[in-house]
């Protein structure tokens, strides 16, 4: 057992050495420079007016009414896609969030272990509902309401981290910010 | 008992690519940066000079020899160990905060992983022959333990190692795993010179990578900044941290 172990170790201790050092990063973060940290805020919530549309059941009553069956399922596969896509978004929202919180953490002197702790928490609770998420878009059971509310949540997010950025920026001339590091 | 003539040769070899990579790491001045990797070098080093010199007096199959050898192992073992930890605090120390956090999860996760080595070596019996495999196995894994848990934190916080630091850890990473394994099949194989000839290829490949990492002029030192003060960290980082957890709980309602 301890031989087969091993083995398997020697096999593949080096492999994650070599893309723990050498492997590209998963989120390709922006270049940030000083006054550019707003790039990190969340932007795909910004169309939360066309998707709040999308998911609309008044669309979906009056062409049950008017269209044919064909073409109604035609139109719900399109609204999956684009809620599809948009989901994705608001991932790529969070992940500018998390990288966000990662670099007040590198910029600061002392971390509170619980804290970061609660971030890598938070991080891994979500790459595993997001997956679930995109497993229930796909087999197209996910109530358009809620969806509807994790929209509303995020632009919220993104309009209080808006605030805090705006104070954080406007220290950072002052400090001769390297955020390179 | 003398050594074949091709094990001899191949000690020279390695003697010398050691002493090449020890002028090499001289010439490009990593003493500023990695002073315990060139002291490692250097005792590598010596090591191969006073080594040869006791199996001429002594030969190879001596009790004297094989203490000597033991021992010095022992001591590269150690320095491997400084080195692992040098080279996370090269990577790290930069960002005061995030190296701060590590240093005590790393101390205590060699503490873990020591634990760990005592109890599965708890029925060893007491003798140097026998403890020296699962000794020196334990031992090379918690090097190997501690420098993937430092190479973790400096991923998590997208902090990339400078490429020579980076081949220089893969070398010790590498070469580590590699003699764990070694001491893992040698009471199963018995064989002792192929688990002799395991470990040195293992070590000829370390060198190599070593040889790569110093191979170009090292980068400059890179000076940053920390920006952000203690109440900023403690104001900001809850409520991102609070934002995310909201965020997570919305998608978890979808399930319900």
């Amino acid at each position: 057992m301890t031989i087969a172990i091993m083995a398997l170790l020697a096999i593949v201790v080096p492999a994650v050495l070599v893309w723990l050092l050498f492997g590209p990063q998963k989120f390709q973060r922006p270049e940030i420079g000083p006054l550019e940290i707003n790039k990190l805020l969340p932007v795909h919530c910004r169309h939360f007016p066309q998707i709040r549309r999308i998911l609309s059941q008044q669309d979906e009553t009056f062409l049950a009414q008017r269209a044919s069956r064909h073409i109604l399922k035609h139109w719900r596969k399109e609204r999956n896609q684009v809620l599809r896509l948009y989901v994705q978004g608001l991932a790529e929202d969070f992940q500018n969030l998390t990288e966000l919180a990662r670099l007040i953490s590198k910029l600061s002197t002392e971390l509170r272990p619980t804290q970061e702790l609660e971030l890598l928490k938070a991080t891994l609770h979500f790459h595993m509902l997001y997956r679930l998420t995109m497993l229930r878009l796909a087999l197209r059971s996910l109530p358009l309401p809620e969806l509807s509310r994790l929209t509303e949540m995020v632009a919220a997010l993104g309009f209080e981290l808006e605030l805090l950025l705006n104070h954080m920026t406007a220290r950072m001339p002052q400090a001769g910010m390297d955020t390179g590091v | 008992m003398n050594l074949p003539a091709l094990s001899l040769a191949h000690w020279a070899v390695s003697a010398l690519l050691e002493a090449a990579l020890l002028v090499l790491a001289w010439q490009r001045r990593l003493g500023e940066r990695l002073p315990v990797f060139v002291v490692y070098l250097a005792v590598l080093v010596s090591n191969e000079v006073a080594m040869f010199e006791l199996y001429r007096i002594v030969g190879f199959r001596s009790k004297v020899f094989f203490y000597a050898y033991w021992g010095t192992q022992g001591l590269f073992l150690l320095l491997r160990a400084l080195v692992v930890y040098e080279v996370c605090r090269s990577i790290l120390s930069p960002l005061e905060g995030v190296w701060r956090l590590a240093k005590p999860f790393l101390a205590m996760m060699g503490c873990v992983l020591l634990g760990m080595m005592l109890v599965s070596a708890r029925d060893t019996p007491l003798n140097l022959a026998s403890l020296i495999p699962p000794g020196q196995r334990g031992l090379e894994l918690i090097i190997v333990g501690l420098l993937i848990a430092g190479l973790a934190f400096c991923r998590y916080y997208r902090v990339r190692a400078e490429s020579y630091v980076a081949w220089i850890a893969l070398g010790l990473g590498f070469h580590s795993i590699i003699q764990a394994t070694d001491n893992t099949f040698l009471p199963w194989l018995g064989h002792f010179t192929l688990w002799a000839a395991l470990s040195h290829v293992s070590f000829d490949i370390a060198l190599v990578m070593w040889v790569v990492a110093l191979w170009s002029p090292l980068p400059a030192m890179r000076h940053s900044r920390v920006l952000l003060g203690q109440d900023e960290y403690d104001r900001l980082s809850p409520q991102v941290t609070a934002q995310l957890r909201e965020l997570n709980t919305r998608l978890l309602e979808m399930w319900k």
